[in-house]
């Protein structure tokens, strides 16, 4: 199809952001019924699933039929109000049948093995004996759960099951969704912190389109409108980040995670809009959020067609941010679409070289094109195989209940498809085990992302022809997705499968580390050079995560937001050096040093953290995965050892082609130059802006990188006790160590 | 009862440790701002960055100084002191805080480093004024206050990473001096140089940490490696070193422990901790800083009397007599340690060990020195007995990867091409860095690991043999140099050989003794020859031809000491404390002396000593003759160059000389000379002062006497002394002319000497092509062949979308259109048969009506 042609006009961006936003606009209205509306009766429901609690057709005389309610008398998650201290509920167990109903238990979902409910709370019957009890035909009885939070506590949410067997055999066990929520002083902002972070920036591009759309609003209001929103997104992280607890783990109720925000979203397909964030998620929602708004700062060279530029943005920001913060496996897939496209478009229509447009002869496609088609198609290709595998997943998942207690025989809940044992199904496909094939799918979609050798070549030609913030963003965040979705999918929901890949997640860490490397030492253009930095860097992600011990995971996750960093700040770098000159080119520059000496102090800050110098952020990264992978993978990880020097050599050789060696003085008379007089002029008060955050990051990570590893330490421990089940040999495992804990207590 | 006992390192807490460092990092923020500072560089800026580089640097040799002090003023065994500054990474059992640790070994160190560290910045102070421009003088100082700052962090590190924080920093800060002119591209590439081969030793550094981290924990079944991802913790009581560290003569069992039996006894003696008071016992906990202690099913933190709450680390905390149970937490999202049923008593201290891996040096010793019950060292021999890569031992591998870290810091061949190269700094950056401080830090390291690298002779013999080849290779090529710079580095790798030759057989204080000695003498000889260069340098503009490349050049030096005469007599001390001819007595006779007493007597290597030793004496003729050499040339004889305008150095320089000069003449006999002066064991007062620091780190040696002492003493001195007469026969006096260069190219090692054996022209077609092939292939493979087949997948899927375009044009919409045609095209003929004529539709009719009619009478 002929690119260009279509990019005369921004109406086409504009029409994509439309799609979207519709999408979008969709959930929002399939989610109308929030938590606390769900005490409403909810009659415009109609799926079989549901219709439990719709007035029966007439029942079996000899059959019990058990219902449960809250007391208005609706379906949906009983939420806890606080009464001194304690947050209590009622809800009633109603008999319609024809027969007496026998309640022979009713228990909070969970056990000591696999903790789902905060500790704490209990259900039991408000009169009589606590737990089990005889109902009459047509009566009811109360069940009151109360939660006592202890104080001080960690978990400042529940959601949870009421568990309610009886003799209705053909109902089985029902449940009923409960629900509470620590009193805060903004709970309009402070109960729904993640979709304000999520949906703030899709608020802003709806802003700017409709300013648009009415003829009003120039380029320079969409601007303000975008760096408002990212700001704004920025102190909701910042606040998000105070109220997470960095060691909260499964044992913690809620399945380790935080700031849930769960509710039923497209009830005929099972899908919940289920957001929330632990360990592995944090930083990288920290990350996104700051590099959204860094870049943002940085988008201030793209002069053409600016609304649309950062309508686009800013969807692309929350496109992320969700995937970052989705755990329905659907929801998970919906943001990373929503994701993708924008990219898209920011890298085909913005991308090239500046004042390249019009040269592009009609009906040829430009290379900015070619990068953003082959972004794309990759891309989309790897997420036809996340969706196959996600819908592979969800039909054979087990019966479960939905957050109102509805009970749904497949599900798209992470935590949920985590509890399911794929691998004891004994299920296969095309004679392999299934849990392997879907594994490998799940990879191959996210090991684009990362990218992995040989999937790789995407991301140099991106990166070329993206404009400086759109790269910025990619190899900051977009990179992490696929690491991320391995940590959260791959290694939560088939650890079985990741145990028998790990060497092979390490084979593939130790490739990229290498090839990426020598790679890198080949380019001349600055921006390749980085890109291919991106892949040999990324390896050590992947040595991380497939040496499964706790050093390599913590590994991976702080190489990840140090790579996010030190990548945002070098890009940054590099797109000074191309305002000033419009070449990347390091045949060309040379001597920079003695013309823009602040600069040249940040790009060798950058290209040091870049090459795991200790004392930046970098360092821990690379020698936590080193040292995690080192007993498992002996060899592996002695030659990854080798990108220690190769990555020295490249980083320090591009530094010397930048700054070293005499100034060419042909620079003083070149056409670049001219504007500026002659002369390179040094970092901007606005350039700066942007790069500071990150440099002052990267140093105080690097002497200082407790904040960093307190926010995953939690995150860490769930998934290596998921993935490494402490063996034989090993001293405890975990819930030895915690039983034993317990038991000192008195 | 404690699990296990033994000699626990004593660790005395002290809060102002981190002021060693922050003074020299204070001070490289500060240069380095006034560097970057732009429209403020003036020449008063130099005088400020001066006044306080040379401030900062006094105050830390200052607190060197007073810390040195404090530890003297410790008992023996309790020489260690600790400062927890910041946690860093606490992961499973890994444990890297911010701690730094000043034992008798690091104190050596930063007294080292500060006190040759201050005459070397008085000299730079008035060297780097010229041919500088202010900012870049900042910028200068800023990259030297840096260094120190990285190397004493180096020294006072407590475990591998923080190490490596210095280790790697001093690379850094060596690559920015060593460029320091970075628009001479030549310069820029051999800081590059120094950075990359450092970064190889590093590679094997980390993958030597690697090993001793996960060596220390798990187990290694069926070449299987199985991780012990938790951490243990273990009560073991403290008791002095018993039995020497081979453990085979380990005592019998103690007596265990009894149970405290005046349980009642409640008595409060928490003010002084040292008498034991009845039935009441200490507790020390100093692994897990900051960790919270929780005791007896307490919920609350443990408290002392004052109410606060106790935290690790800390020492000898009373605790009443009776059984109690522990719990650790050492921080937030981490497991918790328990440690149950230690009995206290009897005044008995007893520490709670993380056992297990660990990157903390004293950690891993106290470890190794443990003992159970039994009187058994089990971490010991269950290190021992593990095996990796084969049937090598695991602690050979260990041993042999950290000392190719090792050696890419110290410059053993084959990672020392870096040194040579390094010269094209200033020479106060050589000074410091090339001589005195960053290229004994592989010294240091293997020092500091004795207890670890005295467990494999084959290591030590390996790392002996090195040693020893480097030095005689650099000797080699140190012989004939022209550069006087050049002279000195090979001098340098050369004495770095021997003294990893003496760490290699297991004289770890001899090692440093030679390092101590070394970086005063070798800090005096670089300062001289940069004083003599400086002179040269500024007498360019009158007239001769003294640029900085024939600055350096002996064949164009002679009669130096005339014009310069405190410059050659600091010179003249250097060549002597170097090569201990022909007057003995200074420092490095001292030390090398020792070295070659330890080679010849050491057992603890798997070939005789006798061969390293010889070796060595070779290396130290050959030592004496090119050191005198240079001295002959560059000062003696006649002028080869016209000396007009060469003016004696003035400011600082003579000062930092005299003071360089001094160290060497006194340092050797200072440190080596017997305790028994002062009422103590014997040994020499540097051997005695690091023991404690050395702990567990005993090579064993032969007992040689003083016949063999003598004998060595007196061979040593005989191999200089000849040395010194053939380089004074050739060299000195009026008899210089120009036939001894002629006189030297005729020498069969000449060719091999002035190239250093082609070791550089080596590594370029072969180590550095490779690289660059494969650069090259990695490059085109991923243009030609991983990008075309995503082009191929591209074009094929478009020809299929051709295709399949095709196909439904022609085929299913030419069916279609087949149809629509036909269909009117039918039309079209039927329409004919609309004639509107009335004859012909009755025709039909009656035909229709026939038809009809036949069909029902045939049908039926």
């Amino acid at each position: 199809m002929n690119l260009h042609r279509l990019h005369r006009s921004a109406r086409f961006a504009s029409w994509a952001l439309f799609l979207c936003v519709a999408l979008v606009a969709f959930v929002a209205l399939s989610l109308a019924r929030s938590p606390r509306a769900f005490a409403a009766p909810s009659t415009d429901v109609a799926v079989p699933a549901a219709s439990a609690s719709a007035p029966a057709p007439p029942p079996l005389p000899h059959r019990p039929i058990v219902t449960l309610a809250t007391h208005e008398g609706a379906r949906g998650p009983l939420v806890l109000t606080a009464h001194d201290g304690a947050y209590v509920g009622e809800l009633a167990i109603i008999n319609e049948g024809g027969e007496a109903l026998v309640v022979s238990r009713i228990a909070i979902r969970g056990d000591d093995e696999d903790v789902r409910a905060p500790p704490r709370l209990s259900a039991r019957f408000s009169e009589g004996s606590a737990t089990t009890a005889t109902i009459a035909v047509g009566a009811s009885k109360n069940v009151v759960v109360t939660w006592t939070p202890e104080r001080n506590t960690r978990t400042r949410q529940v959601f949870a099951h009421v568990v309610v067997t009886s003799n209705d055999e053909q109902a089985g066990e029902v449940a009923m969704g409960v629900h509470a929520q620590l009193a805060s002083i903004l709970p309009f902002f402070s109960d729904h912190l993640l979709s304000w972070i999520t949906f703030l920036p899709l608020l802003g591009a709806l802003v700017i389109v409709v300013l648009a759309s009415f003829g009003r609003g120039d380029d320079r209001s969409a601007r303000l409108i975008a760096l408002v929103a990212t700001a704004l997104q920025c102190i909701f992280a910042v606040w998000l980040a105070t109220a997470f607890h960095g060691d909260v783990t499964r044992l913690d109720g809620n399945d380790g995670y935080q700031l849930i925000e769960h509710a039923v979203w497209v009830r005929s397909f099972d899908v919940e809009y289920f957001v929330g964030v632990d360990g592995i998620s944090m930083p990288m929602v920290l990350l996104t959020s700051l590099v959204s708004f860094l870049g943002c700062i940085a988008s201030a060279t793209i002069s053409t067609r600016a609304r649309g530029y950062y309508a686009l943005y800013l969807l692309l920001a929350t496109g992320m941010m969700g995937v970052f913060v989705a755990l329905d496996l659907l929801l998970f897939y919906v943001f990373w679409e929503v994701m993708l496209l924008p990219m898209y478009f920011l890298i085909g229509v913005w991308g090239g070289p500046r004042d390249g447009g019009s040269a592009q002869s009609a009906g040829r496609s430009t290379p900015a094109a070619y990068a953003a088609i082959k972004f794309f198609l990759y891309t989309l290709v790897g997420s036809v195989f996340m969706l196959l595998a996600f819908l592979a997943l969800y039909s054979n998942a087990d019966r479960t209940f939905l957050v109102d207690g509805t009970t749904v025989a497949h599900t798209f809940s992470i935590p949920e498809l985590a509890r399911v044992s794929f691998a004891g199904k004994h299920l296969t496909i095309f004679n392999v085990g299934f849990s392997k094939v879907i594994w490998v799918l799940l990879f191959f979609g996210f090991a684009i992302k990362i990218p992995v050798f040989p999937l790789h070549t995407w991301l140099p030609d991106a990166h070329v022809e993206a404009p400086t913030p759109i790269s910025v963003v990619l190899a900051a965040v977009l990179l992490k997705m696929g690491v991320y979705g391995i940590l959260r999918i791959n290694f939560a929901i088939l650890p079985d499968a990741t145990r028998w890949a790990a060497g092979a997640i390490v084979a593939f860490g130790v490739v990229n580390v290498i090839y990426g490397a020598f790679c890198a030492m080949a380019q001349d253009d600055l921006k390749r050079l980085v890109a291919y930095s991106s892949v040999s860097l990324m390896g050590f992600c992947l040595i991380g995560l497939g040496s499964l011990t706790p050093q390599g995971i913590a590994a991976c996750l702080v190489q990840m937001v140090s790579h996010g960093v030190i990548t945002a700040m070098l890009f940054l770098l590099v797109g000074v050096i191309y305002d000033r000159v419009q070449t990347r080119s390091l045949r060309a520059l040379g001597g920079l040093a003695s013309q823009m000496p602040l600069y040249a102090a940040l790009c060798g800050l950058a290209f040091m953290a870049s090459l795991g110098l200790p004392g930046l952020s970098g360092f821990w990264g690379e020698a936590l995965a080193l040292l995690g992978a080192f007993p498992s993978y002996r060899a592996l990880t002695a030659i990854a050892a080798l990108g220690l020097v190769l990555s020295a050599a490249y980083n320090l050789g591009a530094f010397q082609r930048m700054f070293l060696g005499p100034f060419r003085e042909s620079w003083r008379t070149s056409d670049a130059l001219s504007q500026f007089g002659g002369r390179f002029p040094d970092v901007t008060g606005r350039e700066l802006a942007s790069i500071a955050p990150l440099a002052v990051i990267t140093v105080v990570l690097g002497f200082w990188p407790v904040p960093l590893f307190g926010l995953i330490a939690g995150g860490v421990r769930d998934v290596t006790s998921l993935v490494d089940p402490a063996g034989p040999d090993q001293i405890a495992s975990l819930f030895q160590r915690a039983s034993q804990a317990l038991a000192m207590l008195p | 009862m404690p699990d296990f006992h033994g000699p626990i390192q004593h660790v005395t807490l002290a809060g102002s440790l981190w002021l060693i460092v922050i003074f020299p990092l204070a001070a490289a923020l500060v240069c380095a701002w006034a560097a970057l500072a732009r429209g403020r560089s003036r020449e008063k800026m130099r005088d400020a960055v001066a006044v306080l580089s040379m401030g900062a640097m006094g105050l830390a040799f200052a607190t060197s100084a007073y810390h040195a002090w404090a530890l003297s003023t410790l008992p023996d065994d309790e020489r260690f002191l600790l400062q927890h500054v910041w946690r860093m990474v606490r992961l499973g059992q890994l444990d890297a805080s911010f701690d730094l640790a000043l034992d008798t070994l690091s104190s050596t160190m930063t007294l080292v480093v500060t006190g040759i560290g201050l005459p070397i910045f008085v000299f730079a102070a008035t060297s780097m004024r010229d041919g500088t421009t202010p900012a870049s003088y900042a910028r200068f100082f800023a990259w030297l206050n840096a260094f120190v700052f990285a190397m004493l962090v180096l020294v006072l590190a407590d475990n591998f990473v923080l190490l490596f924080f210095g280790w790697e920093g001093v690379g850094l800060c060596s690559w920015g001096l060593i460029g320091f002119v970075w628009t001479d591209a030549a310069k820029a590439t051999a800081g590059r140089k120094v950075f990359v081969v450092n970064r190889i030793g590093d590679a094997g550094f980390v993958l030597g940490v690697a090993l001793f981290y996960w060596g220390f924990g798990g187990a290694w079944a069926d070449g299987d490696y199985v991780p012990d991802l938790n951490a243990r913790f273990s009560s073991v009581e403290v008791r002095a070193s018993s039995g020497d560290a081979d453990g085979d003569e380990a005592p019998a069992a103690k007596p265990a422990p009894t149970a405290p039996a005046d349980r009642d006894d409640e008595d409060e003696d928490r003010a002084a901790p040292i008498p034991p008071s009845n039935g009441d016992g200490f507790l020390t906990l100093t692994s897990y800083p900051g960790a919270a202690v929780f005791m007896d099913d307490a919920r609350a933190p443990m408290k002392i009397a004052g109410g606060d709450l106790v935290r690790a680390p800390f020492v000898r905390m009373p605790i009443k007599g009776g059984f109690h149970s522990f719990r650790i937490h050492p921080g937030s999202g981490l497991d918790d340690f328990l440690v149950t049923h230690v009995a206290f008593g009897g005044g008995r201290e007893i520490a709670l060990v993380a056992f297990g891996p660990t990157v903390t040096f004293r950690e891993a010793r106290d470890q190794l020195a443990a003992r159970d019950a039994h009187g058994h060292m089990t971490f010991r021999d269950a290190l021992l007995a593990k095996r990796g890569f084969g049937a090598v031992g695991l602690v050979t591998i260990a041993s042999l990867l950290l000392f190719i870290g090792a050696a890419g810091k110290s410059a053993q061949f084959p990672l020392h091409v870096w040194l040579p190269d390094a010269l094209a700094g200033p020479t106060p950056v050589s000074a410091l860095i090339h001589a005195a401080t960053m290229v004994t830090a592989g010294v240091y390291l293997i020092a500091r690991l004795g207890f670890f690298f005295a467990l494999s002779p084959a290591a030590g013999t390996a790392i002996a043999i090195v040693g020893v080849s480097t030095a005689l290779f650099a000797a080699i090529a140190g012989l004939y140099q022209y550069d006087l710079k050049r002279v000195l580095a090979y001098s340098t790798i050369s004495q770095l050989g021997l003294m990893v030759l003496a760490v290699g057989v297991g004289g770890y204080a001899t090692g440093v003794f030679h390092l101590v000695t070394h970086a005063c003498f070798k800090a005096c000889l670089f300062l001289s020859a940069g004083a003599l260069i400086h002179a040269l340098h500024q007498s360019r503009a009158e007239g001769a031809s003294h640029d900085e490349k024939h600055a350096q050049d002996v064949r164009r030096m002679g009669g130096l000491g005339r014009v310069l005469p405190r410059t050659a007599r600091a010179y003249a001390v250097g060549c002597l404390a170097m090569t201990a001819a022909p007057i003995p007595g200074l420092a490095g006779f001292w030390s090398k002396d020792d070295i070659l007493v330890r080679v010849f007597t050491a057992r603890n290597i798997v070939i005789p000593g006798a061969i390293l030793g010889g070796v060595a004496l070779v290396v130290a003729a050959m030592t004496s003759f090119y050191m005198w050499r240079t001295y002959y040339l560059a000062f003696d004889g006649e002028p080869r160059t016209p000396l007009r305008g060469v003016q004696p150095p003035e400011g600082g320089i003579p000062h930092a000389l005299a003071v360089l000069a001094g160290l060497s003449v006194i340092v050797g006999v200072l440190l080596g000379a017997s305790t028994k002066l002062i009422g103590r064991g014997g040994d020499s007062l540097l051997e005695e002062w690091l023991a404690p620091s050395l702990r567990g780190a005993e090579a064993p040696f032969a007992s040689g006497g003083a016949l063999v002492e003598w004998a060595v003493i007196a061979t040593t001195y005989a191999c200089a002394a000849g040395g010194w007469l053939l380089a004074r026969s050739r060299y000195a006096g009026r008899k210089a002319g120009d036939e001894w260069q002629a006189r030297e190219r005729r020498s069969p090692l000449f060719a091999a000497s002035t190239h250093g054996f082609w070791i550089d022209a080596i590594y370029t077609h072969t180590f550095v092509a490779l690289t660059l092939r494969v650069r090259d292939f990695a490059a085109e493979f991923d243009r030609y062949v991983i990008d075309s087949v995503v082009n191929a997948t591209g074009v094929l899927t478009r020809a299929f979308a051709w295709v399949v375009g095709r196909v439904d044009d022609d085929v299913v919409d030419g069916a279609v259109r087949a149809l629509s045609k036909g269909t009117l095209r039918a039309g079209e003929r039927i329409r004919a048969a609309q004639t509107g004529r009335v004859q012909s539709y009755v025709y039909v009719i009656v035909l229709g009506i026939l038809a009809l009619a036949f069909l029902q009478y045939w049908l039926r």
